[in-house]
């Protein structure tokens, strides 16, 4: 388990803030709202089987088979 | 391992930044283009008003002054009038319009606005002309007005854009 995704998770999350500051003051309002659901979306697929991981331990740390 | 790691990943951000560089040179391309396109329909209006010259003659004698993209199309238009092939003024400036559309950086409505224009070129007296070329000036100078006003809202975006992109696709894939 490395402490690796951790800060490339806080790099997305500063380039897609970036992003959505120059979008928005540049009028693409609509644009920047797509980059920050993409970076969501990103972000999300990264950690999905991590947090299906901790779920798993959960269910076998209490037994609720 | 890691050596090419990182050596790809700055090919990669410096690609995207060149992208994102050639977006926002497209703005102050156009910028430049209207700016030439008014001083060659100047000249022209000079050379037809004032001097009476023939129209392939002074469409000839243009396409060698003015800044090159637009001097590409006045010398198609200036040859296709030579040539005589059958086409009329209009005909002829439409199709070398057509040819040199991907040399120039304007946008439909800039083309739109040529393409009348050419419509009435050289088909009436020299009082209706004058009148034409100032409708002609005046619609480009609207033009050159709104693609300022882009360029200074979209060129710093892409510039960034550009740079930030290639970080992120970087960070993806490190």
């Amino acid at each position: 388990m490395s402490v690796d995704i951790i800060f490339k998770i806080a790099a997305i999350g500063i380039l897609v803030s970036v992003l959505n500051h120059v979008l928005n003051r540049a009028g693409r309002e609509e644009i920047s709202m797509m980059v920050t659901l993409a970076g969501i979306v990103v972000v999300l697929l990264m950690v999905i089987d991590m947090i299906s991981n901790l779920f798993n331990n959960i269910k076998s740390i209490f037994q609720l088979y | 391992m890691m050596s090419i790691k990182i050596i790809c990943s700055v090919i990669i951000v410096v690609c995207s930044t060149i992208i994102g560089f050639r977006a926002a040179n497209r703005y102050v391309l156009r910028i430049r283009q209207i700016r030439a396109l008014q001083l060659a329909f100047a000249q022209l209006e000079s050379e037809i008003i004032s001097y009476s010259t023939f129209l392939p003659e002074a469409v000839k004698k243009i396409s060698g002054v003015v800044q090159e993209d637009i001097g590409v199309l006045f010398n198609e238009f200036a040859d296709r009038l030579i040539d005589k092939s059958g086409d009329s003024v209009s005909e002829a400036w439409q199709e070398s319009l057509r040819v040199c559309k991907k040399y120039l950086h304007i946008n439909s409505e800039e083309i739109e606005i040529l393409t009348a224009f050419g419509g009435v070129l050289g088909a009436s007296d020299k009082e209706s002309q004058r009148s034409y070329f100032e409708i002609l000036q005046n619609q480009l100078k609207n033009q050159e007005k709104q693609a300022e006003a882009a360029c200074s809202k979209y060129q710093n975006m892409y510039k960034s854009l550009g740079l930030l992109g290639g970080l992120t696709i970087v960070i993806l894939l490190f």
